[in-house]
């Protein structure tokens, strides 16, 4: 008898698969790096929303946090990191995994 | 009090549309469209006028031979740039793979390949193929298809000329401009387009 596959929704990471914590990943991807008001105004966030959210990212090593002036203004930019890159690619093929598998595709484990 | 695993922002589920408004205020596909054009433009005026003056100083061949190679340095490092300037005031990063990789990719690849290869006659006998081959590239390291597709017109195009340039037969010393005109028209087509793009982004900012 074979072994039946894990549904591929136990694989999904709870850091990144949080919907504000997934854009603003994504987000990140595409820019390499980005400050704090673009994400704010990107995604519609507050600065508290937004400040929680990338000290959860932060913490999970998934986004590097600079802080610095530019002049006497304050400036705080949020890079992704290799490890966030590999977290968010993981997240895709496991979305990727649960719409193929909802659309009656073949049951295969994600990645 | 907010917490990070249930909050109520508005934030967009459709993740194709956030990465195409990232692209859109890195004005990821305009820009390398209207450095490319206007540098195409340049090409073409330099090769009638100024080019018909360099050549009697002997300058048309060695302008012939390093105009792509240093125009695509330019282009590069213009856009480069004009990408660190667009972080610094709008707060968007150029990209995990940024156009200051993809000038020191090209140095390297012409200090290097070119010694050994014939490869900077591709620039004189084919120029529009060099230009297909930088836009192409910088298309897929960008992952942009409407780039992609005007590297792929610009690459017939040249094909297409290299092709009439080897046939047998002649267009004769009067139509010498021929080329240049045919420059400067795609030249300015793709200056074009990349304007209608960039309004197109600058839409999708608002």
């Amino acid at each position: 008898m074979t072994e039946p596959v894990p549904h591929p929704a136990l694989d999904l990471d709870d850091a990144v698969h949080q919907k504000t914590r997934l854009a603003l990943l994504t987000v990140l991807d595409e820019a390499g790096r980005a400050d704090f008001p673009y994400l704010k105004k990107t995604l519609a966030l507050t600065d508290g929303n937004l400040g929680r959210h990338l000290e959860v990212l932060s913490q999970q090593g998934l986004v590097r946090i600079t802080k610095g002036h530019e002049g006497r203004r304050p400036r705080t930019w949020a890079a992704i990191t290799p490890e966030g890159q590999r977290a968010l690619t993981a997240e895709m093929d496991v979305l990727a995994a649960l719409v193929s598998r909802f659309h009656g595709g073949p049951a295969r484990p994600p990645g | 009090m907010e917490t990070p695993g249930a909050d109520s922002s508005p934030a967009m589920p459709d993740l194709d549309r956030l990465r195409a408004r990232v692209r859109a205020d890195q004005r990821s596909t305009s820009a390398p469209m209207l450095a490319f054009g206007v540098l195409i433009v340049a090409y073409a005026v330099l090769g009638t006028g100024y080019g018909a003056r360099l050549d009697t100083a002997g300058g048309r061949h060695l302008m012939l031979l390093l105009f792509w190679p240093l125009a695509t340095i330019a282009g590069l490092v213009a856009l480069w740039l004009s990408a660190r300037r667009r972080a610094v005031r709008g707060g968007v990063g150029e990209g995990r793979l940024g156009y200051g990789g993809a000038t020191l990719v090209v140095i390297l690849v012409l200090v290097l390949v070119v010694p050994l290869t014939p490869l900077l006659f591709v620039g004189v006998f084919a120029p529009m193929a060099w230009v297909a081959a930088v836009l192409a590239a910088l298309a897929w390291w960008r992952r942009d298809r409407v780039l992609g597709a005007w590297a792929a017109v610009i690459g017939v195009l040249g094909a297409a000329e290299a092709v009439l340039l080897v046939a047998p037969g002649d267009l004769g010393a009067g139509w010498w401009w021929l080329p240049s005109l045919g420059y400067g028209a795609l030249g300015l087509a793709l200056v074009v387009g990349g304007i209608v793009v960039a309004r197109r982004e600058r839409r999708a900012d608002a």
